[in-house]
């Protein structure tokens, strides 16, 4: 009696080691089977519109301007394209280096396409880079990349035509890419057809751009000041990266039958350092 | 009936360690072709750098004729490039090249029609694109064998390691960390 219960005890013990060093392996191989993180990315920005004005350098026509052109091309032709204004480089960060961390984080471009591209301008820097998806390299080499800057941007930069040249340097790299796509604004640009009902659309949208910018100011702020960004004006802050999804009025329902530009989803585009830097 | 279940228990241990051997001796396969994947990519971008040159020194040429010395010295550090073998070689090898090209950059600086050329600015969009691929290949490709690295010293994939004699993978160091690192910036 007593023996057979000795017995059945350290078969129970047995047991419950043989399960324990199971477990214990089993946690063991899964918890260094998993990448230890070589490194945290640095904060990133977040695209809710392809265009992303965090300077506030474009107006309210121009910003809408820019975007629905890089939305209407996206929704032609799959290219997702990008532009990011900023008052300054984060600290310590260089242009190349955090452009295309930028480009990344944005996921950019279809997945396998790799046809994302960035259009980076820091103002305080006075620095302009276009960061390339790998898909696009063949298109538009670094070679044109750099003419791009050069001799579009940089010459409109220093007239303070910072909209105008953005667009022209962008309708000019579409075309590299897709020699078929003509953007609907470009025939008729909105400002010439300005009418009173434009102007108080616009004022409509100035006015809720305000209130949201002003509810939701405080987060932003804190948003802002975790990444070390100081703040050029004074005043009341807009914050155009809280633009709501913009489309203009006039092109929109005359030309492409009701279109919207309905913000942005990065699709996992690849980057590789492709692309050129300058300044004006 | 005992004897039955120590057999079971025996069983379970060795399939345990045979899942973990498979296990690790995939993770490890996986890493080693992410590292030669990422490898590739730095060789790609040596290539294209070193068929670079010969344009960009032709388009020089035409306008700086007499300036044999800076010439000479990047024709030997591109051939000696060409001919480098393994992370070592390579990344000596293109340093050197480096500093050729940047003497060749002070040169141009003398030459304003040089500048103003509009195939020397795209070639030279060209060259500094190239290098930031360059920069940007090797940053994967150390962060790769970083990973590496780890996995295979790690327990217990390290007794993996050591059955299958893998060693820890080098780095690819270029010259500019080599200089950037002593600076010290407040």
């Amino acid at each position: 009696m007593g023996i057979l219960r000795k017995r059945q005890s350290i078969q129970s013990g047995a047991r419950w080691w043989a399960q324990f060093g199971l477990v214990f392996l089993v946690c063991l191989i899964f918890s260094s089977g998993g990448n230890s993180s070589v490194k945290a990315a640095a904060d990133p920005l977040h695209f809710k519109q392809h265009l992303l004005d965090q300077a506030g350098l474009l107006s309210v026509e121009a910003a809408g301007e820019v975007d629905y052109l890089l939305a209407e091309f996206e929704q032609a032709t799959g290219n997702q394209f990008l532009v990011a204004i900023l008052p300054a480089l984060p600290p310590g960060e260089a242009l190349e280096t955090y452009t295309l961390q930028v480009a990344e984080n944005a996921r950019a471009g279809q997945a396998g396409k790799d046809n994302g591209l960035l259009l980076l301008v820091s103002l305080a820097e006075q620095a302009i880079r276009i960061e390339v998806g790998t898909g696009l390299e063949g298109q538009i080499n670094d070679g044109r990349a750099g003419r791009v800057i050069r001799e579009i941007l940089a010459p409109a930069f220093r007239n303070n035509n910072y909209g105008a040249g953005i667009t022209q340097a962008l309708v000019q790299l579409m075309s590299w890419v897709e020699p078929s796509f003509t953007p609907t604004g470009q025939d008729s640009p909105p400002l010439n057809e300005d009418s009173g009902t434009g102007a108080l659309f616009y004022l409509l949208v100035f006015v809720v751009l305000f209130l949201l910018s002003a509810a939701s100011s405080r987060r932003n702020k804190r948003h802002l000041s975790k990444r070390g960004y100081t703040q050029p004006t004074s005043g009341p802050i807009i914050m155009p990266s809280n633009r709501p999804p913009f489309s203009k009025p006039k092109s929109s329902s005359s030309r492409s039958g009701g279109f919207r530009s309905g913000g942005f989803r990065g699709g996992g585009g690849g980057f590789r350092g492709g692309g050129a830097s300058g300044g004006w | 009936m005992k004897k039955n279940q120590t057999l079971w228990i025996v069983l379970g241990i060795i399939l345990i360690l045979v899942i973990g051997f498979v296990y690790f001796h995939n993770s490890f396969i996986t890493s080693e072709e992410d590292i030669d994947g990422k490898w590739a990519e730095i060789e790609n971008n040596l290539q294209r750098r070193a068929d670079l040159i010969p344009n960009l020194v032709a388009t020089v040429k035409g306008y700086a004729k007499h300036e044999e010395e800076v010439f000479s010295e990047i024709a030997a550090a591109r051939s000696r490039l060409m001919g480098a073998q393994g992370a070592h070689d390579l990344s000596a090898a293109s340093s050197e090249l480096d500093s050729a090209l940047g003497r060749l950059l002070v040169v141009v600086e003398a030459y304003p029609e040089l500048k103003a050329d509009q195939r020397f600015a795209e070639l030279q969009d060209e060259l500094a694109g190239t290098e930031n691929r360059l920069s940007v290949a090797r940053l994967r490709y150390n962060q790769a064998v970083q990973i590496y690295n780890t996995r295979i010293r790690r327990l217990p994939g390290s007794i993996v390691a050591g059955m299958r004699g893998l060693e820890k993978r080098e780095y690819f160091q270029s010259a500019e960390e080599a200089r950037e690192l002593p600076k010290v910036e407040f």
